[in-house]
C-alpha cells in the first residue's frame, strides 16, 4: 500500500475561518535529494520561510511560477540553500528549472492549525482549535480541495474525508 | 638411342596442341566465370553499400528528429546555461549536473553516448553507456568532430549533432552517438581510421590480420585480399560520410561465392576433360597411324624386297600426294633397278647356256643332253610340288651338271666303245672338276650340289663322296633320275637308244639303290612322253641311225 502513503504526503490539511487566526511564523526546510523534494507536499503556515538545501552532489534551480509567490532561486550547488517567504496563503507550485521530474506544492495556510495526515490510517489532529465555526479543508493536488464546516465545543470531533485519486495501481 | 618412330611425333604434334587448347579454353571460361562471380560479388557488394548508406541516413535522420526534440528541452536548456555561467570551482558540479541531465534523457532513447558541446565547440559534458548503466567519458579523449564515427575507449559510435539554442542564441551543441555495430551487418566489414583497422567482423581473423591483409589495398579501390585462408572482394563503401579519415570496406568471400562454379567446372573438367582427352588420344592415335601407315607400308615393302632380293613396283594406295610421290619415285628406283637386274640375268643365262653348249658341243651326239636333263629334272620338280624357286635352281643347276667334263679329254670323252679303268677314273672326275669351276662364280653356289654329287647313288655307291639318301640334296637326286633316263634313251653312234619303256624299266630295278624310289616314281607318273614334244631335242635323233647297245651292257656303263 505504498501508494496510500505516498498520497498521503500530498494531502494538506488546514482550517479556515471568518475570524483570522493566529499564525506561527517558522523556518521549514524542503530537502532536495536525489533529484526529487523530499515531500510531495509541504504545509507552511503564512509568514514561514522556506529553506531549500541542496542535497545533491549537483545543481538544483528551485523557482515557482505560482501566483501565490513568484520565485526563482538560480543554480547552486551541493549543502547550499536559498530561502523564500510566504506572506501570503495559498498553494505555490515549486520546480527545479534543471529537473523537470521534480515538482512540489507548498501550502501557505492563513494560520497554525495547519498539518499532513499521519503516514499510518492518514489521521491528522487539529489541536486546541478556538470555539465556533470553522471550516476545515483537505487539499491534494489532483484531487482538489474538500471543505466540511465545524463547529468547534469543547468535545473532540471527527471528520472523514475521502479523496478520490487516479493511481496506477500495481 | 633408337629414333623415335615417326607416328610418336605425329600423334604428339596432333595431341598436344588440341591438348593445349583444350586446356586453355577450359582456364578461359575458368577465367571467364571467376570474373563473372565477381561482378556478381561486387553487385552485392555495392547493394550492401546502398543498403548501408540508406540505413545510415535514415538513423541519421532519426537521431536529428530525436534531437530536435531533445534540443527544445527546457531543462537542458537550463543545463547548458548553468554550465556558462558556473564559475570556477564548481565547474564539475555544473558538468555533472549537466550529465546527470543528459543521461535522464537518454535512459529512455537507446543511445550510447551522448555528448555536449558549448558555443565554441568544446566539449562540456559527455556520457558513455557502460553495461547497464552510464558512465562519464573524459573529454579529453574526444577529438575535434562532433559528427560522423568517433572512437572512444575502444569503441566506435556513429555520431549526429544538432545545435541547443536559446531564443536566437546558441548555447552549444549536443550529440548523439550509437555504437557502431558491425554484428548488424550481414556481410563482412572493415573499417578503418586513416588506414589503421579499428573494427572488423571478419571470421576467423582479428584486427591484425586484416590491418596486414588490407595492407595490399589501395586507399579507394576495389581490392582482393587474404584473410583468415579465404579470399574476399573488398569495395570501399561510398557516399557514407563516416567523418574525417573514416572509411568503411565491405568484404564478399570469393571462395564462398566461387565454390558452387568451381564444383560444377571441376565436374564438368573431371567428365567433358576425361571424354575429351581420350577422345583426342583416341583421334589423335588414328591421325599418327592414318598419316604414318603408308609410310610404314612403303617402308615394309621395300625391307620385304630387299630381304626378298627382289624389288617389285609397290601397290600403294596413296592417300596423300606426298606418299604417292615417294612411292612413285620409289618405284621408279624399283623399275631401274629391275631393268638392270633383268639385263644382268640375262647375261647370266646367256653364260649358263653357252657353258651348257660347251659342254654339249665336245660331244656332237650328246649334243642336248644338258637342255634335256634340265627340262626333265624340272619335270620331276614340278610332280614333286617343288616352288618356282627350288625349279629354277633345279632348272640352271641341271643345265650346268656336266660342266667338269670340260677337263676331261676329247680322246676319253669321245671314244666310241668301252673305257678302260684309268679312262673311267678320269671320267670319275668330272663332278670334282666341275664343282671347282662353278665355285669361282659368284652367284653360282647354289648351283654346286648338283654339279658335284649328280652321280651319287641312294645307296652310298656313288662318287665322288659315296653320300647316301637324305646326305644327298633332293633336287641332286632328282638330277640323278633324269640324267640316267636321258643317257638310257639317248642315241648314240655306236648304239641306239632304249625305249622309254626299257629305260624305266632298268630305273625302277635300280630304284632303292641307285635312285631315290619317290623320285622314280614321280618320273614314271609323267607317262611315255616326260615332255611335251615340242621341247624334245634329241641331236641323235637328228643325226639318224645308231649302233644298239645292249640293255645290261649300257646300264653297266652308267651305273659305274
Amino acid at each position: 500500500m505504498d501508494w496510500v502513503r505516498e498520497e498521503l504526503d500530498r494531502v494538506a490539511v488546514y482550517l479556515e475561518s471568518k475570524t483570522p487566526l493566529p499564525s506561527a511564523a517558522a523556518t521549514i526546510e524542503l530537502e532536495q535529494k536525489n533529484r526529487r523534494f523530499v515531500h510531495h507536499t509541504l504545509v507552511a503556515p503564512a509568514g514561514s520561510a522556506v529553506s531549500f538545501p541542496n542535497r545533491d552532489p549537483i545543481f538544483h534551480n528551485v523557482f515557482s511560477l505560482s501566483k501565490t509567490k513568484t520565485f526563482d532561486l538560480g543554480n547552486y550547488r551541493q549543502n547550499e540553500t536559498r530561502t523564500v517567504a510566504f506572506a501570503k496563503p495559498g498553494i505555490v507550485q515549486v520546480y527545479c528549472h534543471l529537473h523537470p521530474n521534480m515538482a512540489a506544492s507548498i501550502v501557505v495556510t492563513p494560520n497554525r492549525w495547519a498539518g499532513k495526515p499521519s503516514q499510518a490510517g492518514g489521521v491528522y489532529r487539529l489541536a486546541d482549535v478556538p470555539a465556533g465555526e470553522h471550516t476545515v479543508v483537505v487539499w491534494h493536488p489532483s484531487a482538489g480541495y474538500f471543505r466540511k464546516k465545524i463547529r468547534v465545543g469543547p468535545a473532540p470531533q471527527t471528520l472523514d474525508f475521502e479523496i478520490p485519486v487516479d493511481v496506477d495501481q500495481p | 638411342m633408337r629414333k623415335p618412330p615417326f607416328a610418336w611425333r605425329v600423334f604428339i604434334l596432333a595431341f598436344v596442341p588440341v591438348c593445349g587448347v583444350l586446356v586453355g579454353s577450359f582456364t578461359a571460361v575458368r577465367m571467364m566465370m571467376g570474373e563473372q562471380v565477381k561482378e556478381g560479388l561486387r553487385n552485392s557488394l555495392r547493394q550492401t553499400h546502398e543498403f548501408l548508406v540508406r540505413t545510415r541516413a535514415a538513423q541519421e535522420l532519426q537521431n536529428t528528429r530525436i534531437l530536435g526534440v531533445i534540443a527544445e528541452n527546457p531543462a537542458l536548456k537550463a543545463g547548458f546555461a548553468l554550465m556558462r555561467t558556473a564559475g570556477a570551482g564548481s565547474e564539475a558540479e555544473a558538468r555533472r549536473t549537466l550529465e546527470d541531465q543528459i543521461t535522464e534523457i537518454s535512459q529512455s532513447l537507446g543511445f550510447d553516448l551522448v555528448l555536449a558541446a558549448d558555443e565554441e565547440n568544446q566539449w562540456i559534458a559527455g556520457i558513455a553507456r557502460q553495461g547497464q548503466g552510464w558512465k562519464h567519458v573524459r573529454l579529453e579523449s574526444l577529438g575535434k568532430e562532433n559528427s560522423g564515427l568517433m572512437r572512444l575507449a575502444g569503441r566506435t559510435y556513429t555520431v549526429t549533432a544538432i545545435p541547443v539554442n536559446l531564443a536566437e542564441e546558441n548555447l552549444g551543441s549536443l550529440a548523439v552517438g550509437r555504437v557502431f555495430d558491425f554484428s548488424e551487418f550481414t556481410t563482412p566489414a572493415v573499417l578503418t581510421h586513416n588506414g589503421r583497422v579499428v573494427e572488423s567482423n571478419v571470421a576467423g581473423a582479428d584486427k591484425v590480420d586484416v590491418q596486414a591483409a588490407l595492407a595490399g589495398c589501395g586507399s579507394s579501390a576495389e581490392c582482393e585480399l587474404r584473410v583468415g585462408g579465404e579470399t574476399y572482394l573488398s569495395l570501399p563503401v561510398q557516399k557514407l560520410n563516416l567523418g574525417k579519415g573514416y572509411a568503411v570496406r565491405s568484404l564478399q568471400s570469393v571462395d564462398a561465392a566461387s565454390l558452387p562454379m568451381e564444383r560444377v567446372m571441376a565436374r564438368v573438367l573431371r567428365l567433358a576433360g576425361s571424354v575429351a582427352v581420350l577422345l583426342l588420344v583416341g583421334v589423335s592415335f588414328v591421325a599418327a597411324k592414318s598419316v604414318v601407315r603408308p609410310l610404314t607400308d612403303l617402308a615394309a615393302r621395300l625391307s620385304e624386297s630387299r630381304s626378298v632380293g627382289d624389288l617389285k613396283p609397290v601397290r600403294i594406295h596413296a592417300t596423300t600426294r606426298e606418299v604417292e610421290a615417294l612411292a612413285q619415285a620409289f618405284n621408279h628406283a624399283a623399275g631401274a633397278l629391275k631393268d638392270a637386274e633383268g639385263r644382268l640375268s640375262a647375261a647370266y643365262l646367256e653364260f649358263i647356256q653357252s657353258m651348257a653348249s660347251a659342254i654339249d658341243a665336245r660331244d656332237l651326239y650328246t649334243a642336248g643332253h644338258s637342255l634335256r636333263v634340265s627340262q626333265y629334272s624340272c619335270a620331276i620338280g614340278r610332280v614333286v610340288g617343288m616352288c618356282d624357286e627350288e625349279l629354277e635352281t633345279l632348272r640352271v643347276g641341271a643345265l650346268l651338271h656336266d660342266v667338269g667334263k670340260i677337263g676331261v679329254p676329247d680322246a676319253v670323252l669321245q671314244k666310241p666303245g668301252r673305257l678302260t679303268e684309268e679312262e673311267f677314273e678320269i671320267i670319275k672326275q668330272h663332278p670334282v672338276t666341275g664343282r671347282k669351276i662353278v665355285e669361282r662364280v659368284e652367284g653360282f653356289h647354289k648351283y654346286l650340289p648338283i654339279v658335284e654329287l649328280h652321280h651319287e647313288s641312294y645307296d652310298g655307291t656313288g662318287y665322288p663322296h659315296g653320300l647316301r639318301g637324305d646326305e644327298v640334296p633332293r633336287e641332286v637326286r632328282i638330277v640323278r633320275v633324269a640324267d640316267s633316263y636321258d643317257a638310257m634313251t639317248s642315241d648314240r653312234p655306236y648304239r641306239k637308244g632304249m625305249t622309254h619303256a626299257a629305260a624305266m624299266e632298268i630305273l625302277r630295278q635300280c630304284s632303292g639303290t641307285h635312285f631315290d624310289p619317290e623320285l622314280v616314281e614321280a618320273f614314271a607318273s609323267l607317262g611315255p612322253n616326260p615332255l611335251p614334244a615340242a621341247s624334245l631335242v634329241s641331236l641323235a635323233e637328228a643325226v639318224g641311225t645308231a649302233e644298239r647297245v645292249t640293255l645290261p651292257e649300257l646300264a653297266k656303263e652308267w651305273l659305274k
